[in-house]
């Protein structure tokens, strides 16, 4: 069946990246259908609150105000990608989607801001346009609770604090491309939050300092528990849309997964241009579809945590993950946290599982064998790292991901240097 | 200009890496700096690559330029001898081309000063 023309016509970038509004506009028509009286209000109060993990803003600012913040933050950040005509990657989708669900836990536009500035003063500095390192600006939201605990973590929010919190997040906005650059040689480029583990070794620097003068972060447990049938819907509803644009105006979208699945993932495994863009969609849609039925299968909830884990994964489902490369990796996740006696069914046990999958390019490289070492030893990694920083990193599985990952290539290494000897 | 070489230079690693093979008599590399672009050539003989390996080479290494991915990934290369890394070299580079005479394989880079 042959197209019409105008509909086989290809699209601009910019109309393609504007099809993010559409998500943006179903995130705002659930937050307005709770008809929440105190949505602004709450809105505000998420937006000057401190911010440390585990915040889930769902339960600690209810859900409409939750999503009000994702759309929001959504909306400026679409705008300031069209802002600089940026071409369409597999990194710009991972970005938006990552800060969309981390804007259920921790983010917002005053802890975001300050970053993209310092990122803005880093391209400066380096003579560099901004589009060269926007990307990674939009990531580095991970450290977003530094700032937002300097500016009202401490019991005395003044206009002193404010500024000096837009200081700290102008600097690490700075510093965060150069140091994460350096520190994707740490494991080569197997963990995709990179700056999950840049951010990890910024926040126990700053906890270090901060402790030794007595501002002490106190890490904090507010998650949702409950079913909620209007954010089941969002994500749901989402999937479905970006299962549709895979399919919309290609007449064999399916054939192009292919080119994804041979990919191993690992850094950069841009799926924009090895399966194009109706293909990426359609992977996108499908490790939304396994990482949403695995949330309800272990027995969990959709809530902020989880909803950052959920659409973290359809992010980077543009850019290394693929439902081959990711099962090893959560199969080893799930046995870890079994044998360890953890219950599969806690919103913490399931966020781990679902962020494990930042190591599926050891699967996508080494095989399913590799993968799921990777995903077991995930989990006790994982479980322990968060106390270096207090809280204060929002990637705490892109963090240990990093050190697991730093130690296993080398092992992997060894071990196959032995078999080819 | 200290980073302009760098990058320089290890796409040229990458690039040696991936041409360097047991058989390999005879590999020779040239890095030619001009004002605004700068030209990396590579011959090697015999050839490690068959029609087939040289197309898909070639394919990987014409991926469009992508400065937002260059800016970050670029310390990546040089690392490993995994053809993961190819896919850092095409993003930043402009243009690769090859021929074969005599089994020996020329293979030309051209990158641009961003």
């Amino acid at each position: 069946m042959s197209l019409p023309k105008n509909l086989t016509k290809p699209w601009s970038s910019q109309a393609r990246l504007s099809l993010l509004f559409i998500w943006a506009a179903l995130t705002l028509i659930i937050a307005f259908s709770y008809q929440d009286p105190t949505m602004w209000s709450s809105f505000i109060k998420l937006n000057l609150s401190p911010a440390i993990l585990i915040t889930d803003y769902v339960e600690a600012f209810g859900a409409s105000a939750a999503l009000l913040n994702a759309a929001v933050v959504l909306i400026i950040n679409v705008l300031i990608l069209l802002a600089l005509k940026m071409q369409l990657s597999g990194l710009l989708y991972a970005a938006i989607f990552t800060v969309y669900g981390f804007s259920f836990l921790g983010m917002n536009t005053v802890n975001l801001l300050p970053i993209y500035l310092g990122g803005f003063l880093y391209a400066k500095y380096m003579k560099l346009d901004f589009k060269a390192v926007v990307l990674i600006s939009i990531i580095a939201g991970t450290v977003g609770p530094i700032i937002s605990h300097v500016m009202f973590g401490y019991g005395i929010t003044s206009v002193f604090t404010i500024v000096l919190g837009s200081v700290v997040g102008i600097v690490l906005g700075f510093l965060v491309t150069p140091l994460g650059r350096h520190y994707l040689k740490f494991h080569d480029g197997f963990n995709l939050y990179n700056v999950g583990f840049t951010g990890g070794l910024i926040a126990i620097l700053y906890d270090a300092i901060a402790r030794r003068l007595g501002f002490e972060a106190v890490r904090v447990r507010i998650i949702y528990e409950q079913h909620d049938i209007r954010l089941i819907i969002l994500t749901v509803v989402s999937i479905l849309f970006f299962f549709i644009i895979g399919l919309l105006f290609e007449e064999r979208p399916f054939n192009h997964l292919k080119g994804i699945f041979k990919s191993s993932g690992r850094a950069i495994s841009d799926f924009v241009v090895l399966g194009g863009f109706h293909a990426t969609h359609l992977n996108m849609a499908l490790v939304g579809v396994m990482s949403t039925v695995l949330v309800f299968m272990l027995g969990g909830v959709l809530n902020g945590l989880t909803l950052s884990g959920v659409f973290t994964i359809i992010g980077f489902g543009a850019f290394g993950k693929h439902p081959k490369n990711i099962l090893p990796v959560i199969l080893g996740a799930i046995i870890s946290t079994v044998l360890t006696g953890l219950p599969l069914s806690s919103t913490t046990s399931i966020i781990s599982i679902l962020f494990a999958t930042t190591l599926a390019p050891i699967a996508g490289v080494y095989g399913f064998g590799w993968g799921l070492v990777a995903g077991f030893l995930h989990i006790f990694i994982v479980n322990h790292v968060g106390m270096f920083y207090s809280g204060l990193n929002l990637y705490n599985n892109g963090f240990a991901g990093g050190l697991g990952t730093g130690f296993l290539i080398i092992l992997i290494s060894l071990v196959q240097k032995e078999k080819t000897s | 200009m200290k980073t302009r070489c760098m990058k320089n230079i290890k796409i040229a690693n990458e690039i040696m890496s991936i041409l360097t093979h047991p058989k390999a008599g005879n590999l020779k590399s040239d890095l030619r700096f001009r004002r605004e672009v700068t030209i990396l050539t590579f011959s090697v003989t015999p050839s490690p690559f068959n029609d087939q390996e040289l197309a898909d080479l070639l394919e990987i290494l014409n991926l469009p330029r992508q400065m937002e991915m260059e800016e970050y990934y670029w310390s990546l290369l040089g690392e490993s001898k995994s053809d993961d890394n190819l896919h850092v070299v095409a993003r930043m580079i402009d243009d690769a081309s090859a021929s074969v005479e005599d089994n020996t394989l020329t293979l030309k880079i051209t990158r641009k000063d961003a």
